[in-house]
């Protein structure tokens, strides 16, 4: 038995087993005794074929297909088997190959002992048939319910790049990254957690390329969680990351299967909980939360510039307002003259102290971001232009905040929007509101002291033992790993995938001459 | 818990005891761009019991003003008078309204006659140089007169003086008659050799010049150099950027920019004499011959007697102000003593005792190179 294999095996049973029985009347009163009594929880008794052989069909309403059920299961059982020709006295004895080689057309069907997982199967939208004097019950797959489609992500919209998104339902997502890795080795693990809502979750990863500590990290934290119910990938995340008192996020969250695909590729795992469109990636770095997919999708030159730009709109949705503060209030030696004697004078008259002036706007933006997302997208964008400009503009011309304010509070709100994860933008942007409150007591030797305090959390925190600052600072760095950094090196230099990540097979990019490259000899 | 106590504690006692102490807010600073310094005159009015030396004058803008936000005077000027540069501005501080701040100081006035007093001189640098705010980069200027008058002057361009004046300073790059000194230079000069130039500012009603330069010997102003003088001093220091030079030839007047000069000073012992040797090299662009004179500024052997001609005044004006240098004010203006303990340290030990009265007999050497190489457009 190999390393995954015995991963993911089977430990326990979770619940007591009940065994079916002989008796047709005796099964279908338990089954009803456990979930009966939901008006959703369809019970069709009938008989098959000229026998009259006593049969139950158990679904659940809006979780089946009803079409498959009675298309392929009632229809073929009620009356085409009647066609069958088959001798009489066989029937009683095989009649389950009989039915399901036979009869049922649906494409998956298998048999089971245990009426606790055929409720489990009903409730997820299988249908379960019991026989008169047989005892095993029928499982026919016949899930299908409404659902989403296929659409664009809400987030993380790209202008060169793959459209579709996940959705709500886990088997349409592994689907989305399964067709873009047709490797035999990519493996699709599946596991229930949730002791009430039993939420389908699917790790998925690429056997040759996963690191096997990080694998073995989520297999035990997942295993780890028993918790009542599990309605969003949030959860998980949360149960299951490093550092819980961390402002920054440790687990990628992302809604691009080409993202998915591409952080598999790269040897880490991905984890899919039902329910909803966000995927897990783990582990995560402070780097991965500034790629995003159309860095590669570029030429070079413009994925790096890009990348460049990232990191420093990060830095400076994080550290503008501070500065501002510490400049204006303890150092305005540091300006240059003519802008000194602006700033002071556009702040003549000006009833706050610069700390309290910035805190004010400051809050009024993430007020407005605030108000902008929870209200619906016409009026949203309303908020966006009552707030931004005529508030701005009219704080300003009241003499309450100085214009100069208006312009950093603008440029931190575009620079903190342009990470590509959300909420790794959220973290820097709540980190400002510290190194703000340490500019207004302590100027620039605040700003340093935040600094400090930040870089050194950020130095000893691991995403499932992977240093989250890595390859910057870390025990194994290596320099090829810069190539994916700060900037993104040409597609045919980047012949190793992420060392950080320490995998077996780190050739991306087989050798390759320039020659070949250009069609050449 | 405990723990958490504890950090939330220190914390906060880190902020709220430290914290503030030296915090004000941008616009309640009086930017000081100028500062005057001038020596008290004793008359009548003075009560005996006040030892009154400085009278300090202080301009600043109105920053209201520069943003276009405020009305009133582009600029507030405070005189106060005061026995030490300190006393005075702490006074002035309690009639302004405003902390006086002095990082953005861009040039300090003296008057004339407190550069003369040695005390007093000696006073105002050693606050200077003491200051944490004032950097090197600002320029001391003494004034023919009084300071006071300088700062009064209502100039027609610029709003803030200090800015006028930088920007007056940075005209160095266009003539050299402007000495280029800045603090860093001056203090420098003054600590090694006791002597410095400082660049000369006279004032007449509405508006003022910087030209020339003061001569600083043993911490005092001891004399002027004119602006031909301060454009050769800066020749030697090798300071030139950029200069002008008419020459005649045929007795058409060639108008040349001088241009990339640098300037290489070696002080060595020669037959038991010390000799001050200038290796000046220079490029020059014609910038007026004669209108419909074809040829001749386009021809090697004609451009090269130009570049000739100018070498050899170049020349003569550097050992006349030498000369004089020597004679009027026995001051080692070009640190040729300082370049001589450094490369020539055997030498220097024979003469550092007595070297105030070795260099007015120094000699002087001087080469000058200087080719023309753009003759301009014509046609």
């Amino acid at each position: 038995m190999n390393f995954f294999e015995e991963l993911f095996e089977n430990k326990e049973e979770p619940l007591k087993k009940i065994e079916v029985e002989k008796d047709y009347k005796k099964n279908l009163e338990i089954i009803k005794e456990y979930i009966g009594g939901s008006k959703d929880v369809i019970f069709r008794e009938f008989t098959i074929g000229n026998e009259k052989i006593k049969c139950g069909a158990i679904y659940t309403e809006g979780l089946a297909n009803q079409d498959l059920v009675s298309e392929h299961i009632l229809k073929n059982l009620m009356l085409l088997s009647r066609m069958a020709e088959i001798k009489t006295h066989t029937i009683k004895q095989k009649i389950y190959e009989l039915l399901k080689n036979m009869t049922i057309s649906a494409t998956d069907i298998s048999e089971i002992e245990d009426i606790n997982k055929a409720i489990d199967a009903i409730l997820s939208g299988d249908t379960v048939l019991i026989l008169e004097n047989h005892d095993k019950v029928l499982v026919v797959a016949s899930k299908g319910w409404p659902m989403r489609g296929v659409g664009e992500p809400s987030t993380e919209t790209v202008v060169r790049g793959p459209r579709d998104g996940f959705t709500e339902t886990m088997r349409v997502n592994t689907a989305l990254v399964r067709r873009r890795i047709r490797d035999p080795k990519f493996k699709v693990k599946q596991m229930q957690v949730g002791r009430r809502s039993k939420t389908d979750i699917a790790i998925m990863f690429i056997e040759e390329t996963v690191n096997k500590d990080v694998l073995e990290m989520v297999k035990e934290r997942l295993d780890k969680i028993d918790i009542d119910v599990i309605l969003e990938s949030g959860y998980i995340e949360q149960l299951i990351e490093d550092n819980w008192k961390s402002p920054f996020p440790q687990i990628q969250h992302t809604q691009r299967p080409d993202v998915v695909a591409a952080a598999i590729y790269e040897g880490r795992v991905a984890i899919v909980v039902d329910n909803t469109p966000f995927v897990l990636l783990a582990p995560s770095t402070a780097v991965t939360f500034l790629q995003s997919p159309e860095d590669y999708n570029e030429r070079f030159f413009i994925g790096s510039a890009i990348r460049i730009l990232r990191v420093i709109s990060i830095i400076m949705a994080l550290f503008m307002p501070g500065l501002y503060i510490a400049i204006t209030s303890y150092h305005p030696g540091m300006l240059p003259t003519d802008l000194a004697l602006y700033i002071a004078g556009s702040r003549m008259n000006v009833p706050f102290p610069a700390f309290i002036e910035a805190f004010i706007m400051e809050a009024a933006l993430e007020l407005l971001r605030e108000a902008g997302i929870r209200l619906p997208g016409a009026i949203g964008a309303t908020i966006g232009i009552v707030g931004g400009l005529v508030l701005g503009q009219a704080a300003v011309e009241a003499g309450i905040v100085s214009p100069l304010m208006v312009i950093i509070v603008a440029l931190t709100a575009i620079a903190g929007y342009s990470a590509p994860n959300y909420s790794f933008a959220i973290s820097f942007r709540l980190l400002r509101f510290m190194l703000m409150a340490l500019a207004g007591f302590l100027g620039l030797y605040g700003i340093i002291l935040g600094s400090i305090i930040i870089l050194t959390h950020l130095c000893t925190l691991k995403s499932f033992g992977v240093p989250y600052l890595s390859p910057i600072v870390a025990g194994e760095m290596t320099l090829k790993d810069f190539k994916d950094v700060f900037v993104r090196a040409p597609i045919h230099m980047m012949k190793t995938r992420p060392q950080f990540l320490h995998r077996s097979d780190s050739t991306r990019l087989k050798e390759m001459r320039r020659g070949d490259r250009h069609g050449e000899k | 818990m405990r723990k958490l106590k504890l950090l939330i504690i220190s914390v906060m006692s880190i902020v709220i005891i430290t914290g503030c102490w030296d915090k004000v807010e941008i616009d309640k600073r009086a930017f000081v761009a100028l500062i005057g310094i001038d020596k008290f005159e004793n008359n009548a009015d003075q009560k005996k019991d006040k030892k009154n030396r400085y009278t300090v004058t202080i301009a600043y803008p109105n920053t209201g003003v520069i943003a276009g936000k405020g009305q009133g005077e582009p600029k507030f000027i405070y005189t106060s008078t005061g026995e030490n540069f300190s006393d005075i501005i702490n006074g002035l501080n309690t009639r302004l309204g405003k902390t006086t701040f002095f990082r953005h100081t861009k040039a300090i006035i003296l008057g004339e006659k407190l550069a003369k007093d040695e005390k007093l001189f000696r006073e105002v640098l050693d606050v200077i140089e003491r200051s944490p705010e004032l950097g090197r980069k600002i320029h001391l200027i003494i004034a023919k007169g009084e300071a006071k008058e300088i700062l009064d002057t209502s100039t027609k361009d610029e709003t803030v003086l200090g800015l006028f004046i930088r920007e007056l300073m940075e005209q160095t790059r266009k003539t050299p008659r402007i000495a280029d000194a800045d603090l860093g230079y001056i203090l420098r000069s003054l600590h090694e050799s006791h002597t410095a130039i400082t660049p000369k500012i006279v004032s007449s009603k509405d508006e003022f010049k910087i030209a020339g330069a003061a001569v600083l010997k043993d911490f005092k102003m001891i004399g002027w150099l004119g602006e031909l003088e301060t454009k050769d001093l800066m020749f030697m220091q090798d300071k030139i950027k950029s200069s002008e030079m008419n020459v005649v030839k045929d007795d058409i007047i060639i108008a040349l920019r001088i241009t990339d000069v640098s300037t290489k000073m070696r002080v060595y012992e020669e037959e038991g004499e010390i000799v001050t040797h200038f290796d000046v090299d220079g490029e020059a662009n014609i910038q007026q011959h004669l209108f419909e004179v074809r040829d001749q500024p386009l021809d090697h052997e004609y451009l090269e007697k130009i570049g000739n001609l100018a070498a050899g005044n170049i020349k003569e004006e550097i050992k006349t102000t030498y000369k004089k240098i020597q004679d009027d004010y026995q001051a080692d203006l070009v640190q040729a003593g300082e370049s001589l303990r450094k490369h020539e340290p055997d030498t220097w030990d024979k003469v550092k005792e007595n070297w105030d009265e070795i260099f007015p007999t120094t000699k002087v050497k001087v080469d000058v190179k200087i080719k023309v190489r753009r003759a301009g457009v014509t046609k």
